[in-house]
């Protein structure tokens, strides 16, 4: 007989005759096997009817215990604070004598209490803290937009959240003054209507007794170079005037802290953008009332290049932190750097290695070229408030990408 | 006055409860009645997929346990039954594909097992028919499905869709695109190619 299938047609076709040739044989023996099988597993399945609910049971009961694990994980938890790497507790009261005192909060944002400033930390949130400012100044490096900050300073509340801000408190006369240098704040207290919004740049002096609220305009705008390098500098002079260790520096705090009364007891406004190009006498005492830059054009209307080569060590400290401020970074360098030229090997020296790597770290190199300046720092300056902030400014640069 | 007394009819019998019923009530008779009304069914698609595999009994089993334990998921009446069963058959068959198909392209397992070719005469032929049965287990799962229902349980196109739930058209597409990558599987082997052409002589 002749077969019209095709070859591949009739390879399927035996194919499949085996398949069911090899399906038909033993099939009885095979389904009986399957039944046999079958009705057993059925019985033992009926007879443990249970054992499935109960692994649901026991599932569910493992899925709590995952949920609740990570519930607890995941809860908020309150920040906490550490000052000189020591856990603290709230409502403590901390008298920051003759050198800052960082608060270093859990969420990674640090507060610096200036010389003679005392602090109490009224509550630890979730969300953030309450502190209460007795008096004095604080600076404030606020890191996440998550969290929600008050300082409590008399009758009014300063509240700020990512932002930079600086909170001088008089309580003698109950005058608040507040500098924010990025983000923005909010000021609540007597004389203020309702809410006194402050954004980045801006300066207010706010006082109880005389109900009168002098708020300073944005500082002038720098030439584009000197904008670049002093973006996000905050302005930290009484810090940083704390923060030099010695008598020195001490000195300067305290004639800051009684030019700033004096001038806050008159309340002048501070000038407006055209008077940087005014004369003005001494920019020392305009500097330390925070006018950094009628204080800078004070400074270069005497001569900078002149200041730089009669100045000690400590007032070149001083023309450099106006210059910064004034947003002249190159003339702030130029005043460190003359600095460690003629006062080689003291205190101011290293301070101002540790100001021209804060600088560096503003400028386009950054970390590049901060942490030279940093480690020179901390090699002429072996211990010292400071050395932990550059330190951590070191550990910081180094933890950046671009730096691995 | 007489009085008669009425004959009361007797009352109608209880109807029997179906299959359906007796399952969702755990009545152990039922699981005999289910293996024994759909075993040939369920044997056929999984024995047609997955070809004389020595676990292929285990997946017939497998399939009306399943059943037997889901039975108060199924919503549908007595006559969806066998369908639902054969949905789950098949299923736990395609997944036993893919399994070893996955071995076989690790490593860990061999050729598929093939059916007896004792009764085939020529070596040749008996050669040429272990490669065939070897190309089908090359064939992806779904396709190698579709040809087997099809070309070697013989099932009609509509009982090839319905056992794999898919559409007639999907049925089709899906066995002509079998026995196409069938065909050149084929052609690839040296020895089927050979075989192939003299048949082709012959014919």
């Amino acid at each position: 007989m002749h077969d019209d299938r095709s070859p591949l047609d009739a390879l399927i076709a035996r194919m499949s005759e085996l398949h069911r040739a090899s399906g038909t044989r033993g099939r009885e023996a095979r389904q009986v096997r399957m039944r046999t099988a079958f009705l057993t597993a059925a019985k033992h399945a009926a007879a443990q009817p249970r054992r499935s609910r109960m692994r649901w049971v026991y599932g569910g009961a493992v899925l709590l215990a995952a949920s609740l694990l990570l519930a607890w994980t995941l809860r908020p938890r309150t920040l906490t604070v550490e000052i000189d790497e020591e856990t603290t507790l709230a409502q403590l009261v901390f008298d920051a004598e003759e050198h800052p005192v960082t608060l270093a909060f859990s969420d990674g944002t640090r507060v610096v209490a200036a010389p003679r400033a005392r602090v109490k930390v009224q509550r630890l949130r979730e969300d953030g803290a309450d502190l209460v400012l007795l008096g004095g100044t604080l600076d404030a490096e606020l890191e996440s937009e998550a969290t929600v900050w008050q300082v409590q300073a008399g009758a009014y509340r300063v509240e700020a959240s990512s932002a930079t801000v600086t909170v001088h408190w008089k309580p003698a006369e109950e005058t608040l003054a507040l500098e924010v240098e990025a983000g923005t704040a909010t000021v609540t207290g007597p004389g203020i209507a309702s809410v006194r919004r402050l954004e980045a740049g801006e300066r207010a002096t706010f006082s109880s007794e005389r109900r009168a609220v002098a708020l300073a305009p944005t500082l002038p705008e720098a030439p584009a170079v000197a904008l670049e390098d002093a973006s996000a500098e905050p302005p930290k002079a009484a810090l940083h005037r704390g923060g030099r260790d010695g008598r020195d520096g001490r000195r300067r705090a305290r004639s800051s802290a009684r030019a700033s009364a004096s001038h806050e007891e008159t309340t002048p406004l501070p000038a407006p953008p055209e008077a940087v190009q005014a004369p003005a006498t001494d920019w020392r005492a305009l500097g330390r009332d925070g006018a950094y830059a009628r204080a800078f054009a004070a400074a270069e209307a005497e001569g900078f290049a002149d200041l730089c080569r009669s100045l000690d060590a400590d007032a070149l400290l001083e023309l450099a932190d106006v210059s910064r401020y004034a947003r002249r970074p190159h003339r702030a360098r130029e005043a460190l750097e003359t600095l460690r030229r003629r006062f080689p090997g003291t205190p101011s020296a290293a301070t101002a290695a540790f100001d021209l790597g804060r600088l560096a770290a503003l400028g386009n190199a950054g970390c590049a070229d901060a942490v030279p300046w940093y480690r020179t720092f901390l090699d002429e300056r072996g211990q010292g408030s400071m050395v932990a902030e550059a330190r951590r400014r070191i550990a910081a640069c180094e933890s950046e990408p671009s730096s691995r | 006055m007489r009085s008669y007394l009425q004959p009361v009819p007797d009352p109608p019998p209880e109807p029997e409860p179906s299959l359906l019923e007796r399952l969702r009530a755990g009545d152990p008779d039922a699981a005999a009645t289910l293996f024994d009304r759909y075993v040939h069914r369920i044997e056929r698609a999984v024995f047609g997929i997955v070809g004389h595999d020595p676990d292929a009994e285990d997946l017939v089993q497998d399939a009306l346990l399943a059943a037997l334990r889901g039975i108060h998921q199924f919503h549908g009446d007595e006559a969806r039954l066998g369908a639902w069963i054969k949905g789950i058959a098949v299923r736990l068959a395609l997944k036993k594909l893919r399994w070893r198909r996955t071995r076989k392209w690790s490593g860990w397992l061999g050729s598929d097992a093939v059916p007896t070719l004792q009764a085939v005469g020529g070596t040749e032929e008996r050669a040429a028919l272990t490669r065939a049965f070897a190309v089908l287990g090359d064939l992806p799962p779904l396709e190698r499905a579709a040809f087997s229902l099809r070309f070697l349980e013989g099932m009609s196109l509509e009982e090839v869709a319905e056992t794999l739930g898919v559409s007639l058209a999907t049925a089709k597409r899906r066995i002509r695109a079998a026995r196409d990558r069938f065909a050149r599987l084929a052609a690839t082997d040296a020895l089927l190619r050979h075989w192939l052409e003299t048949r082709t002589d012959h014919a």
